[in-house]
C-alpha cells in the first residue's frame, strides 16, 4: 500500500494530500472527530450519557459486521449488494426457529453461520466459477433472499430466547457485549488479511486479476473466501439483529448493503479492489452510527433518517470514490 | 457463395441471442397451458398484456442506460416518486393535472441528471450511483409524505393505466409500443442512436471518432428517468392512489427483461426486439405465477433467480452449427 502510484498531471499538492489522507482512511475519523465535537457542544450531556454510548456502539455492531465483510470482498475488486438480505434472512430465521425454546439457541446460532457462509459460496462460486459480474449476481441474490424472507413470513414472526436479548444487552463496564463481538470480527479480519497468504492473495486479485493469475495466485479460492467471510459476517449479523429486537422482522436488514458501500467507500476503500484500510471503513461504521445517534439526540423527526442517510451517501460517493483510470 | 455463409452464419448467431428467451416464452407458455388453463381467457391475457406495458417502459429506459454500459437501479425511485408528486400537487383534482405532470417530469430529469453526473463527471460506478439515488429519493418522498405517502390520483389521468384501445387492448401496452417503436427508430436510423451504440461498445474508440461520450451517457439516463416518470404514471393512474411499496419490484423487473431478451450488461450489444421479447416472457411469467397462487416472496425469488439465469445464458452463447464458429475465426 506504500507504493501508491503518483497521480497522473500535475495535481495541486494540497489535493494530492487529501486523497492521500482518504485512501489511508484518515479522513472520515477527522469527520468523526468533528461531529463528535459539534454533538458534544450541541448535547454535551446527552451525548457522553453512558446509555448513549452505549446505544451507539451497539448500533454499530450490526452495521460494523457487515461492513467487514462488504471491506473483504470489495478488496477483492468485488461488491455484495445481498449482505442486507442475508441479515434479514438470518434474523428472521433466528427469532422463528429459536421461537422462545433456550435449548434451540446454540444450534440455531451455529446454522444461521452456516447459512450465511452457504449464501456466501453461492455468490462466490457465480462470481468466481461462472464468472458473472459480482454486482449482477449479488442483486439477484438480493432479491432472491428476501423472496425467501418474506416467503418464511411476511410478517414480523418468531420469538428469541432471554439467553439472546441478554446478551444483546450486556455490558462490559461501559462496553456492550454485541460491540465486543465486532471487535473481535475486526481483529480476525485484520489478521486474516495482514498475516496470511490468503490475505495477500485478495489485495493481489482484486489490484489486477490478471497479473495475480500470472503471478501463480489460484484466483478461485482466493475469491470465493471473500464471498463466504462475507456471508458468514452477515450471519453473525442477522443473529445479533435478532437478539437486539427479539422478535424477527421480513424487512429487518433491508437498505444494510448500501449503508456497508457507504461505510467501506467513506473509509477510503476503493471499489475498483485492491486498495483500502480496514482503519477507515471502521471509521466509515463509527460515522454512520453517530449520524444516526445524531438525529435521534438532535430530535430530528424520524422519517428524515433516510433522506439524511440519502444524502451522506449521495455526498460520500461523489467525493470518496477514486475517478476510474481512464 | 461466401456471401451467402456469412448472411445466413450472422442470421444464425442473431438468432442464437433470442433462442434462449424464445424457448423459454414457449416452455412458461406450455408450463401454463397445462397448469393453469385459465391464463388463455380474454381477462388474463388483459392482465399480461398491462404488466407488458408497465415493465415495458421501465425496461426501456434500463435497455439504454445498459447499451452504454450502465445500469439504473434508481428506476424504481422515479416511479415512487411520480405516483407522490401527482399526488401531491393535484391534490386529487383534474385542475392542476398538467402541473402536477410536468413537475414529476421535472423530477425525473433531475434524478437523471444527478445519476448521470455521478457517473460520467466523478466516475462513480454506476449501479452504486443509482443505487445511491435510489435512497436518496426514497428519503425525500418518506421525508415530505411524513413516512406515510397517501393522496389520491386525479381521475382525468385513469384512462393512462384503466383504458382500453379498441374495447380490448390495455392502454399501457399501446404506451409501451408506441415508445418502444420511437425508441427502435432512435437506436437503428439516427446518429444518435449509432452514438449509442458506439458509447456502450468502446467509450475510447467512440470519443476518437467525435462522439462525446458523457454527453451521450447523460442522455441516457434522463431518458431511463423519464421513462420511469411515465411508467410511474401508468401505474399510479391505475391503482388511483399513491401506494410506494408496491413499485419496489419493478427495479428487478426491468433489468430482468432487458437481460432475458438479451441486452447485455457489458454495455454496446442488444436492440429494443430484445428487450420487447424479454418483456412478454417476464410477463407471461410474473402473470403465470400469480394464476398459480404464489406470493410476492416467491415472484421475487423467481424474479432474482431468472435475471442471474438469463446472465448465466448470455456468458455461454448457444453453439448451433460449426460453420458459426469457423466464420467467426475467418472474419
Amino acid at each position: 500500500m506504500t507504493s501508491v502510484a503518483a497521480p497522473r498531471g500535475s495535481r495541486a499538492p494540497r489535493l494530492a494530500a487529501f486523497s492521500g489522507l482518504v485512501r489511508r482512511g484518515g479522513a472520515v475519523w477527522v469527520i468523526v472527530l468533528a461531529l463528535v465535537l459539534a454533538l458534544t457542544f450541541a448535547r454535551g450531556t446527552g451525548f457522553w450519557n453512558s446509555g448513549n454510548i452505549a446505544a451507539v456502539l451497539a448500533g454499530a455492531a450490526v452495521l460494523g459486521l457487515v461492513a467487514l465483510g462488504q471491506h473483504v470482498v470489495v478488496l477483492g475488486g468485488g461488491i455484495d449488494l445481498s449482505v442486507g438480505s442475508m441479515v434479514t434472512l438470518t434474523s428472521l430465521l433466528t427469532a422463528v426457529l429459536v421461537d422462545g425454546y433456550p435449548i434451540r439457541t446454540v444450534p440455531v446460532i451455529v446454522a444461521m453461520v452456516v447459512l450465511g457462509a452457504a449464501m456466501g459460496l453461492l455468490n462466490g462460486s457465480l462470481v468466481s466459477v461462472a464468472r458473472l459480474p459480482p454486482f449482477i449476481v449479488t442483486l439477484g441474490m438480493l432479491y432472491l433472499v428476501s423472496g425467501v424472507a418474506l416467503t418464511v413470513s411476511a410478517t414480523p414472526a418468531g420469538r428469541v430466547t432471554a439467553a439472546l436479548t441478554d446478551f444483546s444487552r450486556a455490558t462490559l463496564g461501559p462496553v456492550p457485549a454485541p460491540f465486543l463481538v465486532l471487535v473481535a470480527a475486526v481483529a480476525a479480519v485484520w489478521l486474516l488479511l495482514a498475516r496470511t497468504p490468503w490475505g495477500r492473495h485478495l489485495y493481489a486479485v482484486g489490484g489486477d486479476q490478471h497479473a495475480a493469475r500470472a503471478a501463480g495466485v489460484r484466483v478461485r479460492p482466493v475469491l470465493l473466501g471473500a464471498y463466504v467471510t462475507s456471508g458468514v459476517l452477515a450471519g453473525l449479523a442477522g443473529v445479533l439483529l435478532a437478539a437486539r429486537s427479539a422478535i424477527g422482522s421480513p424487512t429487518a436488514g433491508s437498505g444494510l448493503e448500501l449503508s456497508a458501500i457507504t461505510a467501506v467507500v467513506i473509509g477510503g476503500t476503493s471499489l475498483l479492489g485492491g486498495r483500502g484500510s480496514l482503519l477507515g471503513t471502521v471509521g466509515g461504521v463509527a460515522l454512520l452510527a453517530l449520524i444516526t445517534n445524531a438525529i435521534t439526540l438532535l430530535q430530528l423527526p424520524s422519517t428524515w433518517t433516510d433522506l439524511v442517510r440519502g444524502l451522506i451517501i449521495i455526498a460520500a460517493v461523489a467525493v470518496f470514490v477514486v475517478r476510474r483510470p481512464r | 457463395m461466401t456471401t451467402a455463409t456469412t448472411g445466413s452464419a450472422s442470421v444464425l448467431t442473431r438468432l442464437s441471442t433470442v433462442l434462449a428467451p424464445l424457448a423459454g416464452l414457449v416452455l412458461v407458455l406450455v408450463l401454463a397451458a397445462v397448469t393453469t388453463p385459465q391464463m388463455y381467457t380474454p381477462d388474463v391475457v388483459r392482465i399480461v398484456l398491462f404488466q407488458v406495458g408497465i415493465i415495458g417502459i421501465a425496461a426501456l429506459g434500463q435497455t439504454l442506460v445498459l447499451l452504454t454500459g450502465g445500469i439504473d437501479l434508481s428506476i424504481s425511485g422515479a416511479m415512487a416518486m411520480t405516483s407522490v408528486v401527482l399526488a401531491v400537487t393535484t391534490g386529487g383534482s383534474d385542475g392542476r393535472l398538467v402541473a402536477g405532470v410536468l413537475l414529476s417530469l421535472a423530477a425525473g430529469l433531475a434524478v437523471g441528471l444527478l445519476n448521470g453526473g455521478l457517473v460520467v463527471l466523478r466516475g462513480v460506478p454506476p449501479f452504486v450511483a443509482t443505487f445511491a439515488s435510489l435512497v436518496l429519493v426514497q428519503g425525500v418522498v418518506i421525508a415530505w409524505t411524513g413516512g406515510a405517502p397517501s393522496g389520491r390520483i386525479p381521475a382525468g389521468l385513469s384512462w393512462l393505466g384503466q383504458g382500453r384501445v379498441l374495447g380490448q387492448v390495455p392502454v399501457p401496452v399501446v404506451v409501451f409500443a408506441l415508445l418502444a417503436l420511437a425508441a427502435l427508430v432512435v437506436l437503428e436510423r439516427t446518429t444518435a442512436g449509432r452514438r449509442v451504440y458506439a458509447t456502450g461498445f468502446n467509450p475510447d474508440a467512440a470519443r476518437l471518432s467525435g462522439v462525446r461520450p458523457g454527453l451521450v451517457v447523460v442522455g441516457c439516463y434522463v431518458a431511463s428517468s423519464l421513462l420511469g416518470v411515465v411508467a410511474g404514471m401508468v401505474n399510479a393512474s391505475y391503482i388511483g392512489y399513491v401506494d410506494a411499496a408496491l413499485v419496489r419490484s419493478l427495479n428487478l423487473d426491468s433489468i430482468a427483461a432487458a437481460v432475458i431478451g438479451g441486452v447485455a450488461l457489458t454495455g454496446g450489444r442488444g436492440r429494443v426486439g430484445n428487450t420487447l421479447l424479454g418483456t412478454v416472457m417476464l410477463a407471461v411469467l410474473l402473470t403465470w405465477l400469480i394464476q398459480l397462487g404464489a406470493g410476492a416472496g416467491a415472484r421475487l425469488v423467481v424474479s432474482g433467480a431468472v435475471i442471474v439465469l438469463a446472465v448465466f445464458m448470455q456468458g455461454r452463447p448457444v453453439r448451433i452449427p460449426r460453420i458459426t464458429a469457423r466464420e467467426k475465426d475467418t472474419t
